[in-house]
């Protein structure tokens, strides 16, 4: 099992240095990944007739050209890492949740339902409130598919997707419908009316749209990372996803442990989307989110699961999002680029775990290993 | 005249049931091979995104809505060999890979539309127009609801008993099964597993294709994102629901076309239901039909695993 620590002699040099090439690998792989893809993403530029070295100078100088732009980036990344956290969470149980764009949608509305409400609350009584009714919302959009795969292995990916496609429903009544804005106008919007002053998130980096979202996703990084790899439910998480059966067998209530994992995946799906709203949008839209939920897995993926990875995935994902719009600008190279170096990462790393097998600095790794015991 | 109204209005539902269930009985059978083989393919919906895109191409092309289904068939059937190669000869894991599989269907055919159309808006092409049956097309009520379709839809229903001869009646179909069942099983009696499956994920995806290709040359003539949106995944759990039998999956991918030609007429009929609820109706079915029929428990025992398994 890795990262449990030896108990008595302390590694030998060969085994530790074995293992710090196995840790850099880990690390270079999705970056071998992203650059693989970016690549392959050069090609089908040329292929439309457009310089890709011009492309991707311009995508370059829509991350970095100001600080403002930094900021974009950050904001692109916070509903991005949430997500992820969750997704990279529930994976490490082995339950393939792609449901988050619903979670999200789900997430979104209640959040949105309570940030609207003029109820005089103070800020620091208002957000929080928001946040927590988008995680119950995404939560119990991911409980009833949680249920039905621990308790009677009802392959998740099926009943997630459908869900995904009857919450962007619901989303788009509410929108319409009882929550929409000035209902009377002629021209009114399939929107909300704005969210309180007092459940706007705060801008922490003025003058950029930097919101405090962003800490918020820092701080459920660090949370998650502890529970995950500190706190004994975050070891049986794992156990659950490294096998089921033997988990079982040494007594822990795997169903449960599927059930809660799902429903903290889906809450926090729902966090993001509020943040979403409270954080840059102001209102919810019918059909507000672009994919948030899908890229999140490619995010979740790349970071191998791990909350620290993720979100140096969701930082690079969101420079490539604020990049690829000046590109589509300067450029006229179409942002649904973005979506293809997504897909072309989750194949990267779907096949990663064969290409480590295959690569000789972890069969380094695994013969320090086998001769150390 | 009551009566009349009603038979009318049956009439016309059932006929578009029959249409609508084109596409998804396309990818089904497809979806069928590829299980039956043992591989799990979630991407069968960016196979169906693949083949709208892969025939408008071929329409505009050739000139021709028979070559746009050449374009659909091949643009699915190279999503087939690549999920092959991802997912046989590198092993990866087949839910996260078909995954994949969807977002780069639709990434790469939006960044290629849009590369070609600024303005978002396609050109319209050559589509497949109703050809009526002789004869069997004037038979009352059966005649309109089956016979006065388009080839495809022909296609699509000629090819249910083509499937379960080929996979249930034919050694070929035998060591196919074979590989989904017990693959080694099947190596020690010489069945070629890798190449067998290889195969059945080409047909596969150039039979999702043409579901694509009936999306845009059989029903709107061009091109639009978003034309799959879901059918795939319905198409999946039309599989498991009609317990991958080609007849059966045939009558679940029915329901759904009848369910979507329902919640598409009462739209316009003024219910006191809000058209969002009308929309989520086939997605509702599928999914409550799908969580009540998919443990039985007669998947192909192999379904899932790669293979070799080291």
């Amino acid at each position: 099992m890795e990262n449990v620590p030896s108990s008595g002699s302390p590694p030998s040099p060969a085994l530790r240095r074995a293992r710090w090439f196995g840790y850099l690998q880990i690390i270079l792989m999705p970056f071998g990944a992203v650059l693989a893809a970016l690549i392959v993403g050069a090609i089908l530029i040329a292929l439309t007739g457009v310089d890709p070295l011009f492309a991707y100078q311009k995508m370059w100088e829509g991350i970095a050209k100001s600080n403002y732009q930094v900021g974009l980036v950050l904001v692109k990344a916070t509903p991005l890492l949430i997500i992820g956290l969750g997704l990279g969470f529930v994976f490490n149980s082995g339950v393939f949740n792609i449901g988050a764009e619903g979670q999200l949608y789900m997430g979104a509305l209640l959040g949105t339902a309570i940030a609207i409400q003029n109820w005089g609350l103070p800020a620091w009584l208002h957000i929080p409130l928001s946040l927590l009714g988008g995680f119950v919302g995404g939560g119990l959009w991911g409980l009833l598919p949680g249920y039905l795969k621990a308790r009677h292995n009802i392959n998740e990916v099926i009943t997630t997707i459908l869900l995904n496609y009857i919450a962007i429903y619901i989303v788009s009544y509410f929108t319409h419908g009882p929550l929409r804005d000035n209902p009377l106008a002629e021209a009114a919007l399939p929107q909300t009316p704005e969210v309180q002053a007092s459940a706007q998130l705060p801008l922490i980096w003025p003058p950029t749209r930097l919101h405090a979202g962003f800490l918020l996703g820092l701080g459920l990084a660090l949370t998650l990372y502890l529970v995950t790899y500190r706190m004994a439910f975050g070891y049986k998480a794992r156990a659950v996803g490294s096998s089921l059966a033997a988990a079982h067998y040494a007594g822990m209530n795997t169903t449960l442990i599927m059930v809660i994992v799902m429903v903290v995946s889906g809450g926090l799906a729902g966090v993001a989307g509020t943040v979403e709203i409270l954080g840059v949008q102001h209102r919810l839209r019918d059909m507000f989110s672009p994919g948030l939920g899908y890229s999140a897995i490619a995010i979740a993926l790349m970071g191998n699961n791990h909350p620290f990875g993720i979100l140096l995935a969701a930082m690079l994902f969101g420079a490539l999002q604020v990049g690829a719009n000046n590109m589509q600008a300067l450029a006229g190279v179409p942002v649904t680029i973005v979506d293809v170096i997504q897909a072309m990462v989750i194949f990267f790393v779907a096949v990663s775990a064969m290409i480590r097998w295959r690569a000789p600095l972890l069969s380094l790794f695994r013969r320090a290993e086998e001769a150390s015991g | 005249m009551e009566e009349v109204v009603w038979l009318t209005f049956l009439v016309s539902l059932l006929a578009a049931g029959v249409r609508l269930a084109t596409p998804l009985l396309f990818a089904a059978l497809g979806g069928i091979t590829n299980e039956l083989a043992g591989v799990l393919n979630i991407g069968l919906e960016g196979m169906m995104i693949a083949g709208t895109f892969g025939a408008y191409i071929g329409a505009l092309l050739s000139g021709s809505e028979w070559g746009g289904a050449l374009g659909g068939m091949l643009a699915g059937g190279l999503l087939g060999l690549l999920f092959a190669y991802l997912s046989i000869t590198w092993r990866g894991d087949q839910v996260v890979l078909g995954t994949g599989l969807n977002i780069f269907a639709l990434g790469l055919t939006s960044f290629f539309f849009r590369s070609m159309y600024k303005a978002g808006i396609s050109q319209f092409v050559p589509s497949f127009q109703a050809w009526n049956v002789p004869l069997l097309s004037d038979i009352p009520l059966i005649g309109q609801i089956f016979f006065r379709q388009v080839p495809l839809v022909y296609l699509a229903y000629m090819l249910i008993p083509i499937a379960t001869f080929l996979l249930y009646k034919t050694t070929w179909g035998l060591k196919l099964r074979c590989c989904g069942e017990h693959p080694r099983a099947a190596e020690t009696v010489g069945v070629n597993v890798v190449k067998t499956r290889y195969l059945a994920l080409c047909l596969s995806g150039m039979l999702a294709g043409l579901g694509g290709t009936f999306l845009s040359l059989g029903q709107i003539s061009a091109f639009t994102e978003g034309l799959v949106s879901g059918r795939g995944f319905i198409a999946l759990a039309a599989i498991i629901f009609g317990r991958w039998k080609p007849l059966n999956v045939a009558l679940a991918c029915l329901l759904f076309g009848v369910a979507d030609a329902l919640q598409l007429r009462l739209q316009g009929f003024g219910l006191p239901i809000r058209y969002e609820f009308l929309l989520m109706f086939p997605y509702l079915l599928t999914l409550v039909t799908f969580i009540i029929f998919v443990n039985r428990g007669d998947s192909p025992a192999g379904l899932g695993k790669p293979y070799p398994e080291k």
